[in-house]
């Protein structure tokens, strides 16, 4: 998967609200993430907020796609067949990874809000996970991933056609730092824990 | 291989170890079921039902039918596992280790037809079909999506009658038949 353009557009309004003498200010950064897929299995994210994020919301896709998640130590499949999900009620919120198969090579825009407070709960073992705000950099800086490492932690990265694991051992990533690109997902191996990825404009 | 080779591996093996295998059930973009005529089967009345065991012998197990897309589809010859009612297009193979081989067949029938079903499909009844038996070598990677219907080969519904009549109807028409006789004799 080749991310090849990111976040293109990001439009920060300020809506304000008076209540009394006090104005009461929110943000809202909306956008959208154009990925390139490759022709087979990609490993994304969506990163962006747009409601209920059903996966028909989500995802403009071509017939014969395929999307695979990862819920309870298994995977769930829902294809996208004459025009329709299999499955329509599968959501696809900021902060899951999930793999899509597509017949031929294509790109998707994913369009939505950045969230502003994510927080997930990682069970015991693995999670596929992505990032929950389209920033890219270290997954374990704050800057960027803000994902806490814990002792043990095995990040497994897709290549196209396998895994690259990358493991979290006596308080240093070997071989190397995990970094992520935008829309990128990726599986996490580790404790139960809550993985909270805050996001603010200043 | 090296240290950190090795510790992966192994963490990827022991989580393996404890769980049963999965397989992918959508024969969508591989194998076909076709008509007795050749042609790929579409209709939501005809059911595929995928049987498996460790070994042709004992294919014991079976998951719950799913039907085929109806006739406009872009994808005739294939089932939907992930229909409602069906077993989902990921699904667990009981009793079935991962990274082992497991023997799959499947039977096909017109769920319409009143008193028509696996028991016709395995017995090869007209109008029903059944493959060949194929395997499948399961993954022992719990991050590997689970493949199944790969080696499955296109196959046809038999041919020579597409409706074996329900018990009833044929009782229906024996009544009809004695009550011309009673009338004729009268």
């Amino acid at each position: 998967m080749n991310t090849k353009s990111l976040l293109l557009a990001a439009v920060v309004a300020a809506v304000g609200a008076v209540s009394g003498s006090a104005q009461v200010t929110s943000q809202n950064i909306v956008g959208y993430v154009r990925l390139s897929l490759a022709k087979g299995n990609n490993l994304i994210g969506n990163q962006l907020n747009n409601g209920n994020n059903a996966i028909g919301t989500v995802l403009n896709v071509p017939d014969g796609t395929a999307v695979y998640k990862f819920t309870g130590g298994k995977y769930v499949a829902n294809s996208y067949v004459d025009g329709a999900w299999d499955a329509p009620a599968m959501t696809l919120p900021p902060g899951d990874g999930f793999f899509i198969n597509v017949p031929a090579a294509t790109t998707i825009t994913l369009i939505g809000e950045v969230s502003l407070s994510n927080s997930k709960a990682l069970a015991a073992g693995f999670n596929l996970l992505s990032v929950p705000v389209p920033l890219a950099g270290g997954l374990t800086d704050a800057a960027a991933g803000g994902l806490t490492a814990v002792e043990g932690d095995v990040v497994y990265q897709w290549t196209g056609t396998g895994f690259a694991a990358k493991e979290f051992v006596d308080g240093e990533w070997a071989p190397s730092a995990p970094t992520v690109k935008v829309g990128e997902g990726f599986f996490l191996k580790g404790a139960a824990r809550t993985y909270t990825r805050n996001f603010s404009v200043n | 291989m090296n240290k950190f080779a090795y510790l992966v591996a192994a963490s990827a093996l022991a989580v393996s170890a404890f769980g049963q295998a999965s397989i992918n059930l959508n024969n969508r973009g591989l194998a076909l079921v076709n008509d007795a005529s050749g042609k790929p089967l579409t209709g939501t009345s005809f059911v595929a039902q995928v049987w498996y065991g460790a070994s042709a012998s004992s294919l014991t197990s079976s998951f719950a039918p799913s039907p085929f897309r109806v006739a406009t589809t872009t994808s005739p010859g294939s089932w939907n596992p992930g229909a409602a009612g069906g077993p989902g297009a990921i699904a667990t193979l009981a009793g079935i280790a991962p990274g082992s081989t497991v023997t799959l067949q499947v039977a096909v029938w017109d769920s319409s037809i009143a008193g028509v079903g696996a028991a016709q499909a395995l017995a090869k009844a007209p109008g029903t079909g059944l493959s060949e038996t194929f395997t499948y070598t399961t993954s022992a990677d719990p991050l590997a999506i689970p493949g199944g219907m790969e080696n499955l080969k296109s196959f046809n519904l038999v041919g020579g009658g597409t409706v074996i009549p329900e018990p009833t109807t044929i009782a229906l028409g024996a009544l009809g038949a004695a009550a011309l006789l009673w009338r004729r004799r009268k």
